[in-house]
């Protein structure tokens, strides 16, 4: 009896997050399409497509972060996480923080009402402190626009790459030489771009990382 | 044909307008779960300070992170404006995915070369490059959620109080995470070689100087090298939500010094 009413409960709260997350889909296609019609143009389809080759890892990724996170999300949770981002940073702990505050078991009425409070607040701060954020830089674009700080937004993504760098070679050091030096000696003697160099680089170093695996795998067999 | 797009467009009062419809509906229907779930607690009869006290943490928890993703927005709206930057960051897709997208469609684009459909076509990257997750949410999270993690929660309901964390030793020595960090190092890989590599137009004319990318790139990671060290020997937890912003401000000051 109990088990059908968390059953009830549960397609309950898949139906209430299916309905929020489609429109929310809609909504958000409507942005760049809405974005295109009033300025009058078409937007380059080959670009588009060709971009995502780039951006494959996060097209992926975002298979592997349902698989991941749903679980630590609850159901409702889960639907609204994945239309308002910052999963790994931000809704994934603040939902498990929560709950283990509580001291409210994961999988119970109790872990999902808690996730799904969890997760609705953080949203809506969020929100609110963007949004007071762009009211309060409003005055300050023009010297965003500057043409002296042009060098700086330039090197934007250079410096967020640098930044991500440090954060990511560090949490596998011996898989960085490779792609690193592979990639810099494809692009300097072939000037191929990021289109060639994420996927052929990506494919060796994975390949790499599973000798490594293994061979740790062996190691460890051995020695037990 | 093909206009220029200039920052009067794409800080225009319909793009405004735009923003302020996704963070409505967002926050509209935060508050619409809440509801639902203060009903569902009534209905089965858990505390109301159980609702208090998450809404409370969650606040404390959330504060901070948030400011470092305005950072993210104040750092885009250089190159797209504050709309467009502003609302992808209320929604799905961080700091770094956004700014990969805009350099997978268009690799050093600003403001003064951008031209209207380049401008279109960004936001078209930026929206559909991150939509698989959203997408697999709608379709496929019920199946998976019904076929494997209602099993999984039923295991966890029959085991003892103890963890409600997966299984994390299982986990170590799955190959998935170790596959995830070298696609990803690969990924940071290919974006540095890109900007390292244009130390080949030394004697070019370049708009910026061609070895400023690459002061940027060690300037931001040894800003990042420095928070992190800060965070770990000083214990400034908060710090670790602030650095890859920080970092990013930092490196891109260095370009204004040198550049």
């Amino acid at each position: 009896m109990k088990d059908k009413k968390i059953k009830d409960y549960n397609d309950k709260n898949h139906t209430f997050g299916r309905i929020f997350l489609g429109a929310a889909i809609i909504l958000i296609v409507l942005v760049p399409t809405i974005i295109s019609i009033v300025l009058g143009v078409f937007p380059d389809f080959l670009v588009i497509v060709a971009s995502f080759i780039p951006l494959i890892i996060f097209i992926i990724g975002g298979f592997i972060e349902v698989i991941t996170y749903a679980p630590l999300l609850g159901t409702t949770g889960t639907y609204l996480a994945f239309f308002t981002g910052n999963l790994v940073n931000l809704k994934v702990p603040c939902a498990v923080n929560a709950r283990d505050m509580l001291n409210v078991k994961h999988g119970s009425k109790e872990g999902e009402i808690v996730s799904t409070v969890s997760v609705a607040t953080s949203t809506i701060v969020t929100t609110l402190v963007i949004g007071i954020g762009v009211i309060l830089i409003q005055p300050l674009t023009p010297i965003l626009e500057s043409e002296n700080l042009s060098p700086a937004f330039l090197t934007a993504f250079t410096a967020l790459f640098g930044a991500l760098a440090y954060k990511y070679f560090l949490k596998d050091l011996k898989l960085v030489p490779i792609p690193f030096i592979l990639t810099i000696v494809l692009q300097i003697f072939t000037g191929v771009g990021k289109t060639v160099l994420i996927p052929v680089s990506a494919i060796i170093t994975i390949l790499f990382a599973y000798y490594l695996f293994k061979k740790e795998k062996k190691n460890i067999a051995k020695s037990e | 044909m093909d206009e220029k797009m200039t920052f009067e467009l794409a800080n225009s009062p319909w793009m405004y307008l735009m923003a302020s419809i996704v963070v409505l509906f967002v926050l509209a229907g935060s508050i619409i779960f809440i509801f639902k779930s203060y009903k569902d607690a009534k209905e089965i009869g858990m505390d109301k300070s159980y609702i208090k006290k998450t809404i409370i943490t969650s606040i404390l928890f959330t504060l901070i992170p948030s400011i470092s993703i305005l950072i993210g927005v104040i750092a885009l709206s250089g190159i797209l404006g504050i709309p467009l930057p502003w609302i992808r960051l209320s929604v799905i897709g961080a700091l770094h995915y956004e700014g990969a997208a805009v350099s997978a469609a268009y690799s050093d684009i600003t403001m003064a070369t951008m031209t209207k459909i380049e401008f279109a076509t960004i936001a078209f990257v930026m929206t559909l490059g991150i939509l698989s997750g959203p997408l697999f949410c709608l379709f496929g999270f019920k199946a998976y959620d019904k076929k494997i993690l209602a099993k999984a929660r039923e295991e966890n309901n029959n085991d003892n109080e103890s963890s409600d964390q997966p299984k994390e030793t299982k986990e170590k020595k799955s190959f998935g995470p170790i596959l995830f960090n070298a696609a990803f190092i690969a990924m940071i890989c290919s974006f540095l070689a890109e900007d390292i590599a244009k130390l080949k137009y030394i004697n070019a004319e370049t708009p910026i100087n061609s070895y400023v990318p690459l002061i940027v790139i060690v300037v931001s990671f040894l800003s990042m090298a420095l928070f992190d060290l800060l965070e770990k020997k000083l214990k400034w937890k908060w710090l670790g939500n602030f650095s890859l912003g920080l970092s990013m401000i930092i490196g891109m000051a260095s370009a204004v010094i040198f550049g």
